[in-house]
């Protein structure tokens, strides 16, 4: 009997661990009124007393450039200490964990959510319940379906590929034979990105040889490239997806001992991608100002809660070439990226 | 079953998955000029070696009836841990081979306590090794992300070595690495009472218990081991991209006990061998290969690498059926 309970007790425990991991640093959901009049009551009462609060939900801790956002948004928000508190959570790069974040963050009576989506469809119908509540949804580094519900703030990825594609065609070999490594299927960015490489590519008839998924990894990009490189003895350009993607290539390109001889291109502009840019690893990357995203972000839930129009907006992302890595090498170095 | 009809049906078993791979490795030559090149092969069995590694261990674990869901993340955990470490102690002016020494020891040690850890709570509590090991893999995960602060280590120069190196720019140290690992576990399989303990306890736990094995302590020295070596794949696998990604190593557990099962050991325990494991691993690892070098579409990869794992399955079952 006693064996039985331990048992019991030690399987309760591990799930209860399991669980308690898993949802992580979600919010304990606060029970919300459940009449109609109650709702807009406590709207009110929660706007006009007690200070105002704001949830920044980010895609995902592991991904770096979403990490460098929320970094340059906690930064800032003390500056904007005395007009609202700020809270931030992780999705995990879960949909169903952003829908659960953002209903709780509806019931636990934040004033506005910044949040940088999963997906473009998923969060929708939680995006419409939090503003007939009249919560203010601020979507940043994408934007959702919603016909104009929440405001964005987002870079256009089908311009971030025009811009590289077009650079990198000057810079191609007189007989280009192209792979191209993509993001995750169906993700915003990934299919913008090959949009704009495919239009460059194909207004020039160069032949694209090869294409996969590395799903933005380096570890998956490395082993496709090995591969491509004993398929396909002329492959002689890589465009990636993202630079994790293209430092892989890198990789791959060192162990088969064919450095210099194929160019790689990436996009998102890290402190890695810019490292390996400046030491000649690869060709060109195109940086997305996180900064310029989580200024943005703060500027419009301040404004909002000023009570100003606040309107979605496409940042346009900058080309990294050999000539101006230097700048961004600064921008990391100043951000601690680079020590 | 009867004595000997139990050898003969290890035998066809053994075959059975044999020949599932000589016919893979005959097509897959026919359909690709390059498959046999030896850069293929040597790209093959760099690709596979921290695979490999992982489902040594899991497949003695699956010997005696106990799993590991941790791997993945354990990798990732001892990985990052090795370059980070191995960067630290140069940022001290640590001599390269003095740090390149500790860091994998470092990772080796974490591997080791962290499976000990495992291991401890499945044994004195007789729990369940599916969830201890998965609620091991949840903090394992969470300790990456904090060790590293969720950002890639980067700039780890000399210890890329280990997963890149060449001896005379031919044979990679991480296929000799895995080489030697397997060459390990088959001798401990085979060659020694432990070895003899693990497949007992497997077979019959009861009787084991019967017959004065001290199961508790099997299992945990089965979980040591393995630590160990998962610390090594996760040398090897940070190692190989350069980089410390803490996201990394996703899922690598389920590639090792697909290896294991396509190998022929069985979830009911008491059977398998690390030799239809390799099998089992070479096999996952040509159809991505084959698949990569015809550059058949990413949706379609997933779906053939599905059904082809279940075709050897079934193939392997067959022959195993055949002979009884």
């Amino acid at each position: 009997m006693k064996g039985i309970t331990k048992k019991v007790c030690c399987v309760m425990m591990g799930i209860l661990l399991g669980v308690t991991i898993l949802t992580g640093c979600g919010k304990q959901p606060v029970a919300s009124p459940k009449t109609e009049n109650g709702k807009k009551e406590t709207v009110e009462q929660k706007q006009g007393e007690g200070p105002k609060k704001v949830a920044f939900i980010c895609k995902s801790y592991t991904d770096t450039f979403c990490v460098w956002v929320k970094d340059e948004i906690e930064k800032k928000s003390a500056e904007y200490k005395d007009e609202f508190s700020l809270d931030c959570l992780d999705s995990k790069n879960t949909s169903s964990t952003q829908i659960e974040q953002i209903e709780n963050c509806v019931a636990g009576g934040y004033d506005v959510i910044i949040f940088q989506q999963v997906d473009a469809e998923a969060p929708v119908q939680a995006v419409k319940e939090a503003a007939a509540k009249g919560i203010k949804v601020i979507v940043t580094t994408g934007s959702i379906n919603d016909d104009g519900i929440s405001t964005y703030i987002d870079a256009d990825p089908i311009q971030q590929g025009t811009v590289l594609a077009e650079y990198a065609v000057k810079k191609f070999p007189e007989k280009a034979n192209v792979a191209i490594l993509q993001g995750p299927a169906g993700n915003f960015h990934a299919n913008g990105r090959q949009e704009g490489f495919k239009k460059v590519l194909s207004d020039k008839a160069i032949t694209i040889v090869a294409e996969e998924i590395g799903e933005w990894q380096k570890d998956k990009a490395m082993t496709i490239v090995q591969n491509w490189l004993v398929a396909y003895p002329d492959l002689n350009v890589i465009m990636a997806h993202n630079d994790d993607m293209a430092l892989g290539a890198t990789e791959a390109i060192k162990m088969a001992g064919k450095e210099g001889q194929i160019q790689v291109y990436g996009v998102d502009a890290t402190a890695a991608g810019c490292q390996a840019l400046e030491a000649g690893k690869i060709g060109a990357t195109v940086f997305q100002n996180a900064i310029d995203y989580a200024h943005l972000a703060l500027k419009y839930a301040s404004d909002y809660l000023k009570g100003q129009e606040i309107k979605s907006v496409r940042i346009d992302s900058e080309l990294v070439t050999p000539d101006n890595v230097k700048d961004y090498i600064e921008i990391h170095k100043k951000l601690g990226n680079i020590k | 079953m009867s004595k000997r009809k139990y050898d003969v049906s290890v035998i066809y078993k053994k075959f059975g998955i044999y020949l599932v791979l000589l016919a893979l490795l005959v097509i897959s030559s026919i359909i690709s000029p390059v498959f046999l090149s030896k850069a293929n092969i040597m790209n093959l069995l760099t690709q596979i070696s921290v695979v490999t590694i992982i489902s040594c261990g899991i497949t003695m674990l699956i010997i005696e009836n106990m799993t590991d869901l941790s791997g993945g993340s354990v990798v990732a955990l001892t990985g990052c841990l090795c370059v980070g470490t191995y960067k630290m102690l140069i940022g001290w002016g640590c001599n390269i081979i003095v740090a390149g020494v500790i860091c994998m020891g470092t990772a080796m040690v974490c591997g080791f306590s962290l499976n000990l850890l495992s291991g401890m709570v499945i044994t004195h509590y007789r729990a369940p090794a599916f969830i201890v090991t998965l609620a091991m893999s949840q903090m394992a995960r969470g300790l990456v992300y904090l060790y590293t602060g969720g950002q890639p280590i980067y700039g780890i120069e000399e210890i890329a070595i280990i997963g890149q190196g060449k001896i005379g720019n031919i044979l990679p140290f991480s296929v000799i690495i895995m080489i030697v690992i397997v060459s390990i576990t088959w001798v401990v399989l085979n060659k020694t009472r432990f070895g003899r303990y693990v497949y007992a306890i497997g077979g019959n736990r009861e009787a084991a218990v019967a017959s004065g094995v001290n199961v508790n302590r099997t299992v945990l020295k089965t979980y040591m081991l393995h630590g160990i070596f998962v610390g090594i794949a996760g040398v090897l696998y940070m190692t190989r991209i350069n980089s410390g990604q803490p996201a990394e190593g996703v899922n690598l557990e389920f590639d090792a006990i697909t290896a294991a099962i396509i190998g022929g050991t069985s979830f009911s325990g008491g059977i398998g061998t690390v030799q239809g494991t390799i099998c089992g691993s070479i096999i996952i690892g040509v159809i991505k290969n084959i698949l990569n070098l015809l550059s058949v579409q990413s949706y379609y990869q997933q779906i053939i690498t599905g059904m082809i794992i279940v075709i050897a399955v079934i193939l392997d079952i067959k022959t195993k059926m055949s002979g009884k």
